[in-house]
């Protein structure tokens, strides 16, 4: 066998070669350089990208309620976190939480919640950065924590901040301790939406809900009037965040096409929390609104299925309605003790 | 496993009953020391009345039970 077959082989590169780093030498004081004024040269460095610090402990209470609002949605873009001037925003379309996170901005990307709840069990320092990175052609919108480069998704696919959280003035308040012992009353079947909700009968000062075999009732302080039906989802994030930052106080504010409630007391005093969620319009069945009416004259009657099934449909078609013209909505807010 | 209660107005004869968790979840949230339950008939619901809670729960009927 021959052994000078032509043959291609790649020269490997040297390593030892030393890194040549470009120097700036000062040039001396007697040559020309020295005595002519110095010029501005362009620079080659590209702008900054947008980049947020947050504290550790903050931002691991947002991923704690986000995390279940953003698990449950199948869209990619609702399971990510929108950063906005120091808050956060997670949003399912039904019950929106906006977080207060000092220091938060908008770096033009949505970040999964659950990378972010992926990194906070890696990362031990006490500040997480949050950092737009260069795009690349298969993903559009990147961003790095740490030294990790991760995918994230188009803000522009993210419900608008003015959509989903009012501005405008509540036509009513209210204020409640807890509404636990009404929650447990609540039915867990979705698609009855006056069983599957909380009925707020301002003008009677309680909070009602009901399975149509039991019925929970609370009085709540309001000096306003109107019945406003919010979902059960909503009013057990809003427990739950209630327990966790251990608020005394919950404030509620009802708008026009919305409803809001807060809670006070909070010892979390940097995070604070808001929650908006869509409302069916008032259609409880007629024999819990009696029994609302005088709590000690119950409706002494049980729903036939055919009044329940009815009295379900009228509800659900009135919600509907009011989600397709009114974007019916409500929201939540945490206040700091 | 039976407890006997204190009731006024009550014939011995008769029987109610009530689903437990419903029961159960009703009674839990009273912050007395002492639990009223307002009875009318077999078919109202029993009240639990404790300001500013309150909880109606729907009677179950026994089988064979005496009307």
């Amino acid at each position: 066998m021959p052994k000078d077959l032509p043959a291609t082989i790649p020269v490997r590169p040297n390593r030892e070669t030393p890194v040549v780093k470009p120097e700036t030498v000062a040039p001396s004081p007697t040559s020309k350089a020295a005595l002519l004024p110095p010029t501005s040269s362009p620079s080659n460095s590209a702008p900054a990208l947008p980049a947020v610090t947050i504290q550790r402990t903050d931002l691991a209470v947002f991923v704690r309620f986000a995390s279940r609002l953003a698990s449950r949605d199948p869209m990619p873009a609702l399971q990510c976190s929108f950063f906005s001037f120091d808050s956060a925003i997670v949003t399912d379309f039904d019950v929106a939480l906006r977080a207060r996170l000092p220091g938060a901005r908008d770096i033009g990307v949505l970040v999964p919640v659950a990378v972010l709840k992926r990194c906070l069990l890696m990362h031990g320092a006490s500040e997480v950065r949050i950092e737009r990175a260069p795009s690349v052609f298969e993903h559009p919108f990147m961003f790095a924590i740490g030294d990790a480069f991760l995918p994230g998704h188009d803000p522009a696919e993210f419900p608008g901040v003015a959509a989903l959280f009012p501005t405008t003035e509540p036509i009513a308040r209210a204020k409640f301790a807890t509404l636990e012992s009404v929650l447990v009353a609540a039915s867990n079947d979705e698609t009855r939406k006056s069983f599957y909700s909380v009925l707020f009968p301002l003008c009677r000062n309680l909070a009602v809900a009901t399975n149509g075999h039991v019925l929970h009732t609370t009085e709540i302080l309001s000096g306003d009037e109107g019945d406003f039906l919010v979902p059960r989802n909503a009013i057990e994030l809003v427990e739950n965040i209630r327990k966790a930052t251990k608020s005394t106080e919950v404030q509620a504010d009802f708008f026009e096409p919305r409803s809001s409630c807060g809670s006070t007391g909070s010892r979390s005093p940097r995070v604070s929390r808001q929650r908006s969620f869509r409302l069916g319009k008032m259609s409880f069945p007629r024999g819990q609104n009696s029994s609302c009416a005088s709590r000690s004259g119950v409706s002494s009657r049980r729903w036939t299925a055919s009044e329940r099934r009815s009295e379900t449909d009228r509800a659900e078609s009135v919600s509907a309605v009011s989600q397709r013209v009114s974007r019916s909505m409500a929201r939540m807010r945490t206040v700091p003790r | 496993m039976t407890t006997t209660i204190d009731a006024s107005g009550w014939d011995g004869d008769q029987s109610l009953g009530v689903n437990l968790t419903y029961l159960y979840n009703a009674a839990r949230f009273v912050r007395s020391d002492e639990l009223r339950i307002g009875i009318t008939n077999e078919e109202s619901p029993l009240l639990i009345e404790d300001r500013p809670y309150a909880a109606y729960v729907m009677p179950m009927r026994f089988e064979g039970a005496k009307r």
